[in-house]
């Protein structure tokens, strides 16, 4: 027996002297825990390896714990002071700036509250007689409103009236420039013609005729309108 | 360990948020002695402790603010004073400081002898001699500063691997194989020193 011990040590002693640390201080799991103690009851080299193990682990664990020398001590306790009155003084920073903010809007309050019921009060009454003024204000708009013109747009300038003269039997045509007054400044014949007569009674006519200007965004301006003279009547081109 | 009854922690915190002097009292006993036994077993030069668990507590109070509590307070400190402690250790090899400056006096009331002095001395004092004591912490030294956070964190100050872990930022994994090496290499120190004639024994095994 003693021959197989001495053949086989070598092996589990090198795996289990690695445990030995760990069974010193019981935190080995259980197969492993067991194994150790049956092999240390076996083996003399690491029955005895445990043991220094165990002796170096209960000297160091009696040693005595170094007192901190008396003004170490002292120096500390200073410290602690300092620092926690420092830490306070830290802290009441940040208060001032809260505590302003209140007194702000403790002010503000104050300063409000006289004046929230008459405010309330004036803006209900004021309510109160715009709602009851409004409908004696009759529409004056609507009245406007349907002689309204279209704003945005070029309006064409228009004849209100053309005297009454005979014309020549032929058919012609008069481009008119009107200006914003609605009073002729030009007058053109894109047909053209030679005949001075023709053009005096078209002079004539233009003398009498009356128009609207042109409009443009709701603005009378200049603007150009053909008239096309027949004989027996007038027909009107935009 | 022996600290006195727990202050409520939610107590604790908002006394901290707030500013409250009552707290910050109770957070300094409560973690001074703590804080200052592991920075003293992580530093190099232990004269420099002192200044360190300073800086650590004007980080805590200056920093309680952005807190969340997603890990404890007191994990929270220990692994600021783990850090502080690495940090001054790695300032320090980069600017060898070491004259002897009036701090040093001042300082160096030897935060070591005033321990040594302590009235209030453990059973195991009195048990064990003070040079076993003083070579332990020779020993404890002498151990990487890698794994000797985890082993003081675990064995001194009976932290469970979780929280080590959230102590040192490392995976429970790490921390597990941290504690094995650490104390390996303490206990292969300790045998060589610790009483020979007990812990090493060539017994040869006879085969019959």
């Amino acid at each position: 027996m003693a021959f197989s011990l001495a053949f086989l040590s070598p092996k589990p002693c090198t795996r289990l002297s690695r445990l030995l640390s760990a069974y010193v201080d019981g935190v080995l799991p259980n197969a492993d825990r067991r194994e150790v103690s049956v092999h240390i009851r076996e083996c003399n080299r690491c029955k005895e390896q445990y043991e220094q193990l165990e002796q170096a682990r209960s000297l160091v664990k009696r040693l005595p714990s170094r007192t901190p020398p008396a003004h170490l001590s002292a120096r500390l306790q200073s410290l602690a002071a300092a620092e926690s009155a420092r830490r306070r003084a830290e802290m009441g920073k940040v208060n001032p700036v809260r505590f302003a903010w209140q007194a702000v809007q403790v002010r503000m309050e104050n300063l409000m509250r006289p004046l929230a019921i008459p405010f309330a009060g004036g803006m209900v009454s004021a309510m109160v007689l715009f709602s009851m003024l409004v409908p004696t204000y009759p529409v004056a708009a609507a009245r406007t409103v349907l002689e309204d013109v279209p704003t945005a747009l070029y309006q064409e300038p228009t004849v209100k009236s053309v005297a009454p003269f005979a014309f020549a039997d032929q058919e012609f045509l008069v481009e008119v420039t009107i200006d914003d007054q609605g009073q002729v400044i030009d007058y053109t014949l894109p047909q053209g013609t030679e005949s001075e007569e023709l053009k005096r009674e078209i002079e004539n006519t233009l003398l009498f005729a009356r128009f609207t200007p042109a409009l443009a965004f709701g603005q009378p301006t200049a603007g150009k309108v053909r008239l096309s003279f027949r004989r027996s009547f007038i027909d009107v081109k935009g | 360990m022996e600290q006195p009854a727990p202050a409520d922690p939610v107590w604790l915190l908002d006394g901290l948020r707030n500013g409250d002097e009552n707290a910050f009292e109770a957070l300094v006993s409560r973690y001074q002695q703590p804080v200052y036994n592991l920075v003293y077993r992580l530093m190099e030069d232990p004269s420099d402790a002192c200044d360190v668990v300073q800086e650590v507590f004007l980080k805590v109070f200056r920093n309680v603010g952005t807190f969340r509590g997603s890990s404890s307070l007191k994990t929270w400190i220990y692994r600021i004073a783990v850090n502080e402690a690495h940090n001054h250790r790695r300032w320090f090899q980069r600017h060898r400081k070491r004259e002897i400056g009036l701090e040093a006096e001042e300082e160096g009331s030897r935060c070591y002898q005033d321990v040594l002095s302590d009235p209030g001395r453990s059973p195991f004092d009195l048990a064990v001699g003070t040079e076993t004591r003083a070579m332990v912490e020779q020993a404890l030294t002498e151990v990487s500063e890698v794994f000797r956070p985890a082993i003081i964190l675990r064995d001194m100050e009976d932290m469970s691997y979780e929280e080590v872990a959230e102590i040192l930022q490392v995976s429970i994994g790490t921390v597990k194989s941290r504690i094995l090496r650490g104390r390996e290499a303490l206990r292969r120190t300790l045998t060589g020193r610790l009483e020979p004639e007990t812990s090493v024994r060539f017994k040869p095994q006879v085969v019959e």
